[in-house]
């Protein structure tokens, strides 16, 4: 091997010739292309060697034989014209059948991004209702987005919130009154008692006797 | 529309038996997908473009060979010419003593997909590649991509560039330099080896 083919040989420039090789046996080269690519040829033996290689292949794709099927093969679809005899082709019993007929002759690719994205959608709604916390909860509620939820939303009937929410005041009221017993006032000093004093002195009369019997232990309920 | 359809079948038989044949290497396969698509063709008669009828065949074609080879893999199937001997000597006249074209079909059938399907089509069948666009929904510059790359894996293929060898057709006919380098030599060698060990 000359030291001029040696140059011409290197491999990134075969490469480069090689990705020419399809185009040329194709026919479709462009000329300035096409020059270059003779002219590497002449200086180069593997890519010489390399495009007989894809010629002899091609031409052995080529003349692979046009195969066609026996008359039996067709049998059944000659049967099935026979015993149809009629313009319009028969019914089919399932909806799925029809549904699956679309699907083979659709593009393969649509066939699998189908599926694929439904499968994404229902990965996405669970991962939606994963990084919510509460999110089914805020739902079911009364007040969720002041829309109004429906019975299946709702767990309460409306007689159980009312006695909530009645519980809810009286609760409240207790604890209103509670406060204002904690707080009074000794000559001009406004002095906190402790709340459990506070509590248990509304359990005794006022005599000081404890209410409902209280007097086991201690001087009130708590 | 009974003739149109008989018109058709005669029309496309060859390229959709063809077509299945080449992707499958079973001849029974291959029927029963011509059996199908014919008969989805005349499910989808009315329904169809007909200017478009022979892309519209070629789509279904493929697809039912998708579908087998997929039906295949979770089988663990796989066609080897020992195995078979029958299914490549039938209708082969002068190709079947050819160690060379049986393992090319072979080669050329376990190519992955779309690669088999249009290097089937283009250089097999020889259609446009404005067939093979609409085919298999591929615009040109995909079809010619997946082209180049078929031919590629089967040009880097060992066991048909040892056979070519064997059977001597490198030769180098258009700038034959009369002998070989010593590295081709060497590479010559290193083939028959790989070959011999598979």
């Amino acid at each position: 091997m000359s030291s001029k083919e040696s140059n011409y040989s290197d491999s990134k420039h075969c490469q480069l010739m090689q990705i020419h090789i399809d185009a040329f046996l194709d026919g479709e080269l462009e000329s300035e292309r096409l020059t270059e690519f003779q002219r590497h040829l002449e200086q180069c033996s593997a890519c010489r060697q390399e495009l007989a290689w894809a010629r002899a292949l091609h031409q052995a794709v080529m003349s692979l034989p046009a195969l066609n099927c026996t008359a039996a093969t067709l049998e059944p679809v000659e049967r099935m014209l026979s015993a149809a005899g009629r313009p319009e082709p028969a019914a089919r019993v399932h909806w799925w059948s029809d549904l699956l007929d679309a699907l083979r002759v659709t593009p393969v690719y649509v066939r699998y991004a189908i599926p694929t994205l439904v499968v994404i959608a229902v990965l996405a709604g669970m991962g939606r209702g994963l990084l919510l916390p509460g999110g089914t909860q805020q739902q079911g509620s009364l007040v969720a987005n002041n829309e109004p939820a429906g019975p299946a939303a709702n767990p309460y009937t409306e007689a159980e919130v009312r006695q909530a929410m009645a519980d809810l005041r009286v609760a409240m009221q207790y604890l209103e009154s509670v406060s204002e017993r904690t707080g009074i006032m000794v000559r001009d000093r406004f002095v906190l008692q402790q709340l459990d004093e506070s509590i248990n002195a509304s359990f005794r009369t006022r005599n000081g006797e404890p209410r409902f019997g209280l007097n086991g232990r201690g001087d009130g309920p708590i | 529309m009974l003739a149109q359809y008989q018109a058709a079948i005669d029309k496309y038989r060859q390229r959709v038996f063809s077509f299945a044949y080449y992707s499958l290497r079973v001849r029974e396969d291959a029927e029963d997908i011509t059996q199908d698509v014919f008969i989805r063709l005349w499910q989808h008669w009315p329904r169809i473009d007909h200017n478009r009828l022979g892309s519209w065949l070629m789509r279904v074609a493929h697809n039912a060979v998708v579908d087998q080879v997929r039906k295949r893999r979770t089988r663990g199937f796989q066609v080897a010419l020992e195995d078979c001997p029958e299914l490549v000597e039938e209708e082969r006249p002068g190709t079947e003593s050819q160690p060379f074209s049986q393992a090319l079909e072979q080669v050329i059938s376990e190519l992955g997909d779309p690669y088999r399907s249009i290097l089937v089509m283009r250089d097999v069948q020889g259609l446009s590649y404005s067939e093979i666009e609409q085919s298999l929904e591929l615009n040109p510059s995909q079809v010619k991509v997946y082209l180049h790359r078929a031919r590629r894996q089967l040009r880097d293929n060992p066991v048909l560039r040892g056979l070519a060898s064997e059977a001597a057709i490198i030769n180098d006919n258009a700038f034959s330099t009369g002998k070989r380098s010593p590295v081709q030599e060497e590479d010559h060698e290193q083939q028959r080896v790989k070959l011999l060990r598979q």
